[in-house]
C-alpha cells in the first residue's frame, strides 16, 4: 500500500506538471496567498504538516484539528509597510468533518489584493487525510484600472506511513474560473511534495519539492521545528528559490499560541511576521 | 612549496587493522572539501601533526577535558560530545569502548574515530608527569623528494640565470626536509624544521657573481627553517613560547594566525575552537609569528600576549620620495627557486605586537583580543576598483569581542571586529549548534564581514579567504537515519555587497551538499555525495570594453565504497562526475580510482597502492582528490585532463622507532604534450615522482 501510493502520488505530481503548469501566459504570485509565521518559520515547508495553520497550507493538514481555533497573522514584506498582508482564519471540526475559513488583505491603496478561502478536510482513515479549499482571488492596482478577480480550488492528501513520517502531497489553482477581464493574467498554480519526520516528539524535520507556474526549476525546501517543555518552540528553513533562509520562533502559553518568523529574500531582505492563534 | 608537496599521512599508523581503513575516509573528505574550498592554498599537516600525535597518545574518554581536545581538532562534534556527556552522566564512566555501540547520536564513523583517538584511562603521556624535564621522546624525520623530468625552470644554468630572472631555477630538483621533535614531560615541547624545495639552492657553490651581484648575496641552504620551544601546564602560566607560533582566538574573525576551516563534508562543523597559542610546525613559509607569547591563567580569566617580527615576501614595486619601500602585495607560495622570487624573500618585515583577555564561568566565555600589525613597507593601494577597500599604508589594528556558551541543548558562539579608526569596519559572526535529539544535528551560522574590514591574520568561516566583503547565512545538519545510514546536508547562501576579483560588481553565490553514508558494517561501506554550487564572474564580450555579469554552476556526484576483503586486503574505489557551466559554456569531467591497502597484522611491512584515471574537459572540471603520501606531507592534487595515474606508497618499521617510507607516482596525460606553465613546464605528457622518507623515535 505504502508503496502503491508512493508511486502514485510522483504520477500525480508529474502529471500535473505536464497537464496543467504553464497553460497560462503571466501567472501572478499572489502575496495575499502567502503562509503564516508558523509555515514562514519553516520556510514554507509545510505540505506534510497537519494542525490549524494548514488552512494556508496543505488543506488535508486540517483534518486532524481537534478544538474550534481562530487566528490572525500579520507580515511586512522587506520591512515596507506598503507591503504588508493582513490575514484572519477560523478552523471547526463537525460531524461530517474540519471546515476552515480564511481571508487575507494585502497592499494598500494603490494596489491590494484579497484572497478568500473556505476548506472542507476530512480523514477517510486513520492515516489518510484529504483536503479541498475553493479561493476567491481579487486584485485591483488604484482606481484607473479595473478589478481582477478569480476563482480556483486547491487540493491535498496527506498519508501517514508510520507513527513519525507523515508523506504529503497539495496542488494550489490548476485552473481558474469566473477570470474577469484581464483573462491572460491568472493566479499561479503549484504542486506540491513532501514529508516530515518526528526523530523525537519534540523535534519535527519537514523536507518538500515544488513545482509552480511561474519559475521553470523545481525549488526544494526543508524545514525544523524544536518545542522546548510544550511552551518555546524554534524553527528555521531553508529554500532553494527565492526566499532562502527562515527562521521563527513560538510561544505556547495555555490557549494562546504566537509565533514570530523572519524570512530572508536572497536579494530583498528580510521580512518578518507575526501569527496568534487561540483555540477553545 | 606547501601546495603541491607537502601532504598527510595517517595509514602508517593506523592500518594496523582492516577496520581503521574507516577513519580516514571521513578525514579524507573533510581534507579533500576544504582544500578544494581554498583552492589547494592552506598546509593542513599541521592538523593531520595534531591527528598523529593524538592516535599515539589518545585522550581519555570518560574525561571532558580530553574530548575537548578532539572537538578542538575537528574529530567530533558538539552534537557528538554532547551525546557522550549526557551517556557519561546518566551510566557513569565508559568500563569499555565497546559501551560506544550504546551511546544514543554516535554514527559508527564517530564510534570508529573514537575507537582510534580515546583510551579508557589517562594519557599515557600523564603517567610521566613527575619525569619534569627529562625527555620522554625525541622524533627525527627526514624527507626527501624529487619529480622527474626536470621542469623547464632547469634548462638555463644558475649562471645564465640572469638572463631569465623570474624563470630560471638557481637550486636542485630535490625537495628536503628535516624535522626535529622533543617533548619533555608533560608541559615542554620543542623542535625545529628546516626545509628546501625543488628549485631553491643546496649548495651555493653553482651560483655565479652575475647572480650574487644581482641579489647582494648568495643563496643559502636551507631556504626555510622554523623553531620553537613551548611550555603548556595547569598553571598560572598556562602556555608560553619562543620562537614560532600561531594564535588562534575566538571565531577567527580578528585574530586566527593558523588554518581556515570552511564548508566541508562534517557540516555541524563550522563553530571554531581556537587553541590560543601553539607552535608552528607547518612549512607555510609566510603566515605565523615568530616572537614570544605566554598566556596567564587565574580565577576563571586568562591573559594572553604576543610579540611578533617576521620577515615576509612581497612584491617590491619601488622607493617612495621618504626612502621608504613600496609594495603590491604580499606573497604566499613561499617559493624561493628564482632570482626574482629571492629579490621578494623577507622584503618586508611584519611587526605584531597585542593580546587578549578571556573570562570563562561555567560554560560561558566572553573574551576580547587586539593586535597591532606594523610593516617595514608600505602596502601600495590596490588601484582595481574590486581592491578599493584592500589594506594599504604601513599599520593596521584590529580588536575584538568573542563569546560562547553551552547550553544544555545548544551552544550559541560569535565574535565582532573592527579595525579602530576605520568607520564601516565593524564586522560580526554569530552561530548557533544545536543538538535537539541525539539522531538529529543543526548548525546555522550568519557572517557579516564589512567590505571595509582588513585583517593580516584573521581567517574566519566564509568564502572569501579574507573575511572582507561578505554576508551569507549557513545552515548544516546531521541526521542518523538508521543504524548505519547517516545524512549530512548543508546549505550555504552568501553574497558579496562590493566588488570582488573577477567580479566587477556586487555578487552573489549558494552551495548545496547531500551526502548520505551507509556503514553497512565493518567490512563494507558506501558514500553517495551531491554538491551544487552558483557562482557569478565577470563575462569578457570581444567587442566591449566592459565587462557584464556572468552567472556559472558546477554539480558534483559522487559514489565511494570501501571494501574489506579479508586480514590482508582493503578496496576503496570511487567514481565521481562534474558538470560546470558558465556563459552557456559547458564541461564535464569524470574521475574513478581504485585503492588497495595491503596490510597484514603482525607485519611491520604495509602497502597502499591506487590507479586513477580522469577525464575532464577543462581545469573548470577539475576534480580534487586526497592522495596518501609519507608523514608531514599533504597531497590533494586537482585532476583535469584526460589521463591515468598510480602510485605506490609502502612502509616498512624496521625496528621499534625506525620506520621508513617510499612512495613513486605516476602520471601520463593523453591529451598533453606538455604538462604545467611556464617555469614548472614539464616537455612531454608524462611525470612521475619518488619520495623516500625516514623517521626515527629515541
Amino acid at each position: 500500500m505504502t508503496l502503491l501510493f508512493k508511486h502514485l502520488s510522483v504520477k500525480i505530481f508529474i502529471n500535473f506538471s505536464l497537464t496543467f503548469l504553464f497553460i497560462w501566459g503571466h501567472p501572478l504570485q499572489l502575496a495575499a496567498q502567502q503562509s503564516d509565521a508558523y509555515g514562514a518559520g519553516l520556510n514554507g515547508s509545510t505540505v506534510a504538516i497537519t494542525g490549524f495553520w494548514s488552512v494556508t497550507g496543505n488543506p488535508a493538514g486540517l483534518a486532524s484539528l481537534q478544538y474550534t481555533s481562530f487566528g490572525m497573522d500579520y507580515s511586512n514584506r522587506f520591512s515596507m509597510s506598503q507591503l504588508s498582508s493582513k490575514g484572519l482564519s477560523v478552523g471547526f471540526k463537525t460531524n461530517l468533518g474540519t471546515l476552515g475559513l480564511n481571508m487575507r488583505f494585502f497592499g494598500y491603496s494603490a494596489y491590494n489584493e484579497i484572497a478568500a478561502g473556505i476548506v472542507y478536510s476530512k480523514m477517510l482513515s486513520k492515516k489518510l487525510s484529504v483536503g479541498i479549499k475553493l479561493n476567491y482571488y481579487r486584485w485591483s492596482s488604484g482606481n484607473d484600472y479595473e478589478v481582477n478577480q478569480n476563482v480556483s480550488f486547491d487540493g491535498g492528501i496527506q498519508y501517514e506511513l508510520s507513527s513519525s513520517l507523515l508523506v504529503g502531497f497539495s496542488f494550489k489553482n490548476p485552473m481558474t474560473f469566473f477570470n474577469k477581464k484581464v483573462k491572460i493574467q491568472t493566479v499561479s498554480s503549484n504542486l506540491k511534495l513532501g514529508l516530515s519526520y518526528y526523530f523525537i516528539p519534540e523535534l519535527m524535520v519537514t523536507t518538500e519539492v515544488e513545482k509552480n507556474s511561474f519559475s521553470t526549476i523545481l525549488i526544494f525546501r526543508g524545514g525544523m521545528e524544536y518545542v522546548y517543555k510544550k511552551m518555546f518552540s524554534f524553527r528555521t528553513g531553508i529554500g532553494t528559490g527565492m526566499e532562502i533562509f527562515s527562521i521563527g520562533l513560538g510561544y505556547n502559553i495555555k490557549h494562546l499560541e504566537t509565533s514570530f518568523a523572519a524570512t530572508w529574500h536572497t536579494t530583498l531582505g528580510l521580512s518578518p511576521q507575526i501569527s496568534l492563534s487561540y483555540h477553545l | 612549496m606547501f601546495l603541491t608537496v607537502t601532504n598527510c599521512y595517517l595509514h602508517g599508523q593506523i592500518i594496523s587493522d582492516s577496520s581503521s581503513y574507516f577513519i580516514n575516509n571521513d578525514i579524507d573528505n573533510m581534507l579533500e572539501d576544504l582544500a578544494a574550498a581554498n583552492e589547494g592554498i592552506q598546509d593542513y599537516s599541521d592538523l593531520l601533526d595534531s591527528y598523529r600525535e593524538l592516535l599515539k597518545n589518545p585522550v581519555d574518554i570518560n574525561q571532558l577535558s580530553g574530548l575537548k581536545i578532539l572537538l578542538e581538532n575537528r574529530i567530533i562534534n558538539e552534537s557528538e560530545l554532547f551525546s557522550l556527556e549526557t551517556y557519561i552522566k546518566q551510566n557513569g564512566p565508559f568500563l569499555s569502548k565497546n559501551e560506544l555501540f550504546y551511546v544514543k547520536g554516535l554514527s559508527k564513523g564517530a564510534i570508529e574515530r573514537l575507537e582510534y583517538f580515546t583510551k579508557i584511562g589517562k594519557q599515557n603521556i600523564s603517567i610521566s608527569r613527575n619525569i619534569g624535564f627529562k625527555p620522554i621522546r625525541q622524533e627525527l624525520f627526514f624527507k626527501g623528494s624529487q619529480i622527474f623530468p626536470k621542469r623547464q625552470g632547469y634548462i638555463l644554468s644558475p649562471n645564465e640565470a640572469w638572463k631569465k630572472p623570474g624563470s630560471t631555477f638557481l637550486g636542485t630538483p630535490q625537495q628536503l626536509y628535516l624535522r626535529y621533535k622533543i617533548k619533555g614531560g608533560n608541559n615542554w615541547q620543542s623542535g625545529f624544521t628546516v626545509e628546501k624545495d625543488a628549485g631553491e639552492v643546496f649548495l651555493n657553490r653553482s651560483i655565479g657573481d652575475s647572480v650574487v651581484s644581482i641579489l647582494g648575496k648568495k643563496p643559502v641552504f636551507p631556504d626555510f627553517y622554523s623553531g620553537y620551544i613551548f611550555y603548556s601546564a595547569n598553571g598560572w602560566i598556562k602556555k608560553a613560547v619562543v620562537g614560532d607560533f600561531h594564535v588562534e582566538v575566538g571565531q577567527g574573525l580578528t585574530l586566527w594566525s593558523g588554518l581556515a576551516f570552511g564548508k566541508s563534508s562534517q557540516t555541524c562543523m563550522v563553530r571554531y575552537f581556537g587553541k590560543g597559542i601553539r607552535p608552528n610546525t607547518s612549512v607555510n613559509e609566510n603566515r605565523f609569528f615568530r616572537g614570544v607569547a605566554v598566556t596567564l591563567q587565574k580565577m576563571g580569566f586568562q591573559i594572553m600576549g604576543f610579540f611578533s617580527r617576521k620577515g615576509f615576501d612581497a612584491n617590491v614595486i619601488g622607493v617612495n620620495a621618504q626612502h621608504n619601500l613600496i609594495i603590491s602585495s604580499l606573497q604566499q607560495t613561499g617559493y624561493h627557486r628564482t632570482i626574482n622570487e629571492l629579490l621578494d624573500k623577507n622584503a618586508v618585515f611584519i611587526t605584531n605586537i597585542g593580546g587578549s583577555i578571556q573570562f570563562s564561568h561555567k560554560n560561558f566565555t566572553v573574551g576580547s583580543v587586539y593586535y597591532k600589525t606594523t610593516l617595514s613597507a608600505i602596502m601600495q593601494k590596490n588601484i582595481n576598483p574590486y581592491g578599493k577597500y584592500y589594506f594599504s599604508g604601513d599599520h593596521l589594528e584590529n580588536s575584538g569581542l568573542y563569546f560562547s556558551w553551552n547550553i544544555n541543548i545548544a551552544s550559541l558562539f560569535g565574535e565582532i571586529s573592527v579595525n579602530p579608526g576605520v568607520p564601516g569596519s565593524l564586522s560580526g559572526i554569530a552561530g548557533m549548534n544545536t543538538f535537539f535529539s541525539p539522531r538529529f544535528s543543526l548548525s546555522v551560522l550568519y557572517r557579516n564581514y564589512s567590505m571595509k574590514y582588513n585583517s593580516l591574520f584573521s581567517s574566519p568561516f566564509g568564502v572569501n579567504s579574507r573575511g572582507q566583503n561578505e554576508e551569507g547565512i549557513y545552515i548544516g545538519i546531521k541526521a542518523l537515519l538508521s543504524g548505519s545510514l547517516s545524512l549530512a546536508a548543508y546549505a550555504d547562501y552568501y553574497k558579496f555587497p562590493w566588488l570582488k576579483y573577477l567580479s566587477d560588481f556586487p555578487s552573489i553565490g549558494r552551495a548545496y551538499l547531500i551526502q548520505l553514508d551507509d556503514v553497512e558494517n565493518d567490512r563494507l561501506s558506501f558514500v553517495f555525495r551531491f554538491r551544487y554550487k552558483y557562482f557569478s564572474r565577470n563575462i569578457k564580450h570581444e567587442n566591449l570594453l566592459h565587462v557584464v555579469p556572468g552567472f556559472g554552476e558546477r554539480y558534483e556526484l559522487r559514489f565511494g565504497m570501501i571494501k574489506v576483503l579479508n586480514t590482508l586486503f582493503i578496496l576503496k574505489s570511487r567514481v565521481e562526475g562534474v558538470k560546470y557551466s558558465f556563459n552557456k559554456k559547458r564541461e564535464f569531467g569524470f574521475l574513478i580510482y581504485q585503492d588497495v591497502v595491503y596490510k597484514k597484522s603482525v607485519s611491520p611491512f604495509s602497502s597502499i597502492f591506487r590507479v586513477t584515471y580522469f577525464n575532464t574537459q577543462g581545469w573548470n572540471s577539475r576534480i580534487y582528490t586526497y592522495e596518501n603520501d609519507v608523514p608531514y606531507s599533504f597531497n590533494i592534487p586537482a585532476f583535469y585532463g584526460n589521463g591515468f595515474s598510480v602510485f605506490l606508497l609502502s612502509s616498512w618499521k624496521i625496528k621499534n622507532g625506525l620506520k621508513v617510507w617510499i612512495r613513486g607516482s605516476s602520471t601520463i596525460f593523453f591529451d598533453k604534450k606538455t604538462i604545467g606553465t611556464g617555469q614548472a613546464m614539464i616537455s612531454g605528457n608524462k611525470k612521475a615522482s619518488v619520495t623516500l622518507a625516514l623517521k626515527y623515535q629515541f
